[in-house]
């Protein structure tokens, strides 16, 4: 992958251990968790707090 | 056949008795007040969940109301099949109807989570682009019709649109009495440097949704978060343009708290993490960060409620800092955010059964009348330890989720 010309918010994001990426399945957050993804146009997400 | 909406309400009854052996012991023990009790007599309501059946929140949610003895009805959102297919009818009577469920008098939408609008696959190529807008403009008109009916609608589509805007959000917060952290939002590299350079404190940087990128199909997961962000390590001006960012003085916090609104009511609660990460929900996720119940002070529940009636939200999940003066900071609401996990987290807590409250009394219900109803819902526990745990079937991925993207 060419790293160049990628967004600052993807140079800030965050991999997730694998016992945090069990969580996410195609996109789509499958168990009770703190934050599900939104379905695209609909319900925001809660799942990017400030500091 | 069928029920006029407009022009005709018609006299109904409701069913209370609950025949559930788990909350038949509650109710009887927790007698509500005659008025309550009167108002529900007359008022049969179906609860009707946008949200697939097996969303995170709707699953146990429906589970919890069926036990408790409601009607409960979930539409995943519009789209071609026919459990999606939708109704508007203004002929002699006006109707409304979502997948199979007619909407009715004094029902009780609560718009949870929407798949977007889904238009045939088989559509010609050429008619995809005028597809997909029809059926985004008729959503939109199912969604905002509902304010027009005679019911109650969690939350108003109207007031998730506005407050879904991290803008709106800050703004009105400050307007109402909060604390809020000086913010800039642009994609002008001037702008950010300028801020940046003229600023002492911390900072750091947000995104306005969240993202994820797959490294590889299946691959490693990277996800956006909350980052700590310098002038020294401020990217080209050119990187600046490639998307708008939210750049926020960093609150050097004691602990977060997530506060849950419903209606009249405010609770609050401490989330200590013992991590002291800058965003504490994938420790939270995890089970790493310890939940307690806080009193809100009362100027911030003044100000939050304020803000209720600001925005039109009725119920959301909010976001505070506390820093080591105790002031409470607000860094966000979204009024679609999860609660029940609070319950997973502290099983003393009983959001499940307040919501449900919430959701099925009158709107306008004080904290007392809400209060004094929520024994009537089985708890988070209850639904863990039923078989509709079980039986839950897992979420389906989308694969046109707009907020995946594959690097490889």
């Amino acid at each position: 992958m060419n790293n160049d010309k990628r967004v600052l918010g993807r140079q800030g994001a965050k991999e997730l251990t694998p016992s945090e990426a069990d969580h996410v399945n195609g996109g789509i957050i499958t168990r009770l968790s703190v934050c599900t993804i939104p379905r695209p146009g609909t319900q925001g997400c809660d799942g990017d707090v400030t500091s | 056949m069928t029920v006029c909406l407009f022009d005709h309400e018609p006299a109904k009854t409701v069913t209370l008795a609950n025949p559930n052996p788990i909350l038949r012991g509650r109710v009887s023990n927790h007698a509500r007040p005659p008025q309550l009790e009167q108002e529900r007599r007359n008022h049969q309501m179906k609860i009707l969940i946008t949200a697939p059946e097996n969303e995170n929140h709707t699953a146990p949610l429906k589970w919890a109301l069926e036990q408790a003895g409601y009607s409960v009805a979930c539409w995943a959102g519009l789209g071609w099949t026919e459990d999606r297919q939708a109704s508007i009818s203004l002929l002699a009577d006006t109707q409304l109807k979502l997948g199979r469920h007619l909407v009715e008098p004094g029902d009780v939408i609560w718009i949870r989570r929407p798949m977007q609008p889904r238009p045939n696959p088989q559509t010609s190529p050429a008619d995809a682009k005028f597809a997909a807008n029809e059926y985004r403009s008729f959503y939109d008109s199912l969604m905002y019709l509902l304010e027009a009916l005679p019911v109650r609608v969690v939350n108003k589509y109207t007031a998730s649109r506005f407050i879904n805007n991290k803008s709106v959000q800050l703004v009105l917060a400050r307007a109402c009495g909060m604390n809020v952290p000086g913010t800039l939002m642009t994609n002008s590299p001037q702008a950010v440097r300028e801020y940046f350079c003229g600023n002492p404190q911390r900072m750091i940087c947000k995104t306005f949704s969240t993202h994820i990128w797959e490294k590889e199909q299946g691959g490693p997961i990277v996800v956006t978060e909350t980052f700590e962000l310098s002038a020294d390590k401020l990217p080209s001006d050119e990187v600046l343009t490639y998307a708008p960012a939210i750049y926020q003085e960093l609150v050097v916090k004691k602990f977060d708290v997530r506060m849950v609104l419903l209606g009249a009511a405010v609770y609050s609660y401490s989330l200590h993490n013992p991590r002291g990460a800058l965003d504490w929900r994938g420790d939270a996720t995890q089970g790493l960060v310890r939940v307690e119940p806080i009193i809100t002070p009362p100027e911030v529940e003044k100000s939050v409620l304020a803000f209720a009636a600001k925005s039109g939200i009725a119920c959301g999940s909010f976001d505070f800092a506390i820093d080591n003066q105790d002031r409470w900071w607000f860094l966000e609401v979204n009024e679609g955010g999860q609660f029940l996990w609070l319950d997973a987290a502290n099983a003393d807590l009983h959001v499940q059964e307040k919501f449900l409250a919430f959701l099925t009394a009158p709107a306008g219900s004080s904290r007392q009348m809400l209060e004094a109803r929520q024994s009537e819902f089985p708890s988070w526990s209850d639904y863990l330890a039923s078989p509709a745990k079980d039986q839950q079937l897992p979420e389906e991925a989308d694969p046109d989720a707009s907020f995946v993207s594959i690097e490889a």
